[in-house]
């Protein structure tokens, strides 16, 4: 882009100014500086491009969400186990109460008929 | 990222960016502006080369980004431009004795030489913001607008040190080698 010759401002030294384009004049590269930078690109991991990236920062969010979710699901089935083995055992106790009372009911009338029988 | 008017808005369809021959197409087409930015900022051709390189890297890394928005040169400026003073800033870069500067070639409607060998040398002197400004005024004919938006500078900044930057250039210039208008 070019732009008016000589100074940007009246105060400016157009002589300074010519002499500073003439001196910073672009300068070509080394020679093979852009196959350098080819080969350097082509070497790296292909670049990811946008949808790439989104494409990663999506099957992160995704494997981040099982994860939770694996968690908590195993944390809900432990739960489920712990209550169902105290349903159990509540039973069994439940059961052998009921048991022991019967057996208890059937000697308290064994003995009650006994003393009935003595009298 | 703001798109440089003086980019042609099909550049990046032209080019094709996307793939590989799109960025090699645009490391061949502005490898020069990108080189010459950092030659004449370092002094140092192989600095300049490390420099460059790394920014077509970045280029190449950022590919979709930056050429759908049909800025690449603004890109490419502004990346050179800071990548150059970091790289002054960060390794305290000095310069090389400047007898054992490679010169670019000197091109055959050179007026002086000598003079601008000298003017290169007194620039490669300044301080890194002034230096960057001279250089992107003078390499890249920018105007002071365009320089401050480059280097995220506020304009009235980028005159300033435009101004000083010429008055020490030519106090020095006159010390070696008298007026430049005689």
């Amino acid at each position: 882009m070019k732009h008016e010759p000589a100074g940007i401002d009246d105060d400016l030294d157009p002589a300074v100014e010519d002499a500073l384009r003439r001196a910073l004049r672009p300068v070509d590269p080394p020679p093979g500086f852009a196959d350098r930078v080819i080969r350097r690109a082509s070497a790296r991991p292909s670049h990811v491009t946008a949808g790439g990236r989104w494409l990663a920062r999506l099957a992160t969010a995704a494997a981040l969400v099982a994860a939770v979710s694996a968690g908590l699901w195993y944390r809900a089935g432990q739960e489920e186990r712990r209550r169902a083995e105290g349903e159990a055992a509540k039973r069994q106790v439940l059961l052998s109460l009921e048991i022991t009372s019967t057996r208890l009911r059937a000697v308290q009338m064994k003995i009650n008929r006994q003393g009935e029988s003595q009298q | 990222m703001m798109p440089d008017p003086a980019d042609p808005p099909s550049q990046a369809a032209e080019s094709g960016p996307g793939d590989a021959a799109g960025f090699e197409d645009l490391v061949r087409r502005h490898q020069r502006m990108v080189f010459s930015i950092a030659f004449h900022f370092l002094r140092d051709s192989a600095a300049a080369e490390e420099v460059a390189q790394d920014v077509f890297l970045r280029l190449h890394r950022h590919l979709d980004s930056v050429a759908s928005s049909d800025g690449v040169v603004f890109w490419l400026r502004r990346v050179t431009s800071n990548r150059c003073i970091d790289y002054a800033r960060q390794r305290r870069f000095r310069l090389m004795s400047l007898e054992n500067v490679p010169e670019p070639a000197v091109e055959p409607h050179a007026r002086d030489p000598l003079l601008s060998r000298r003017l290169r040398r007194l620039v490669a002197s300044l301080p890194r913001q002034s230096r960057m400004v001279v250089i992107l005024r003078y390499q890249e004919e920018l105007m002071p607008e365009e320089i401050a938006r480059i280097l995220d500078t506020p304009v009235a900044s980028v005159k300033s040190q435009l101004h000083r930057a010429l008055r020490m250039l030519r106090e020095k210039m006159i010390r070696v080698v008298g007026d430049l208008r005689t």
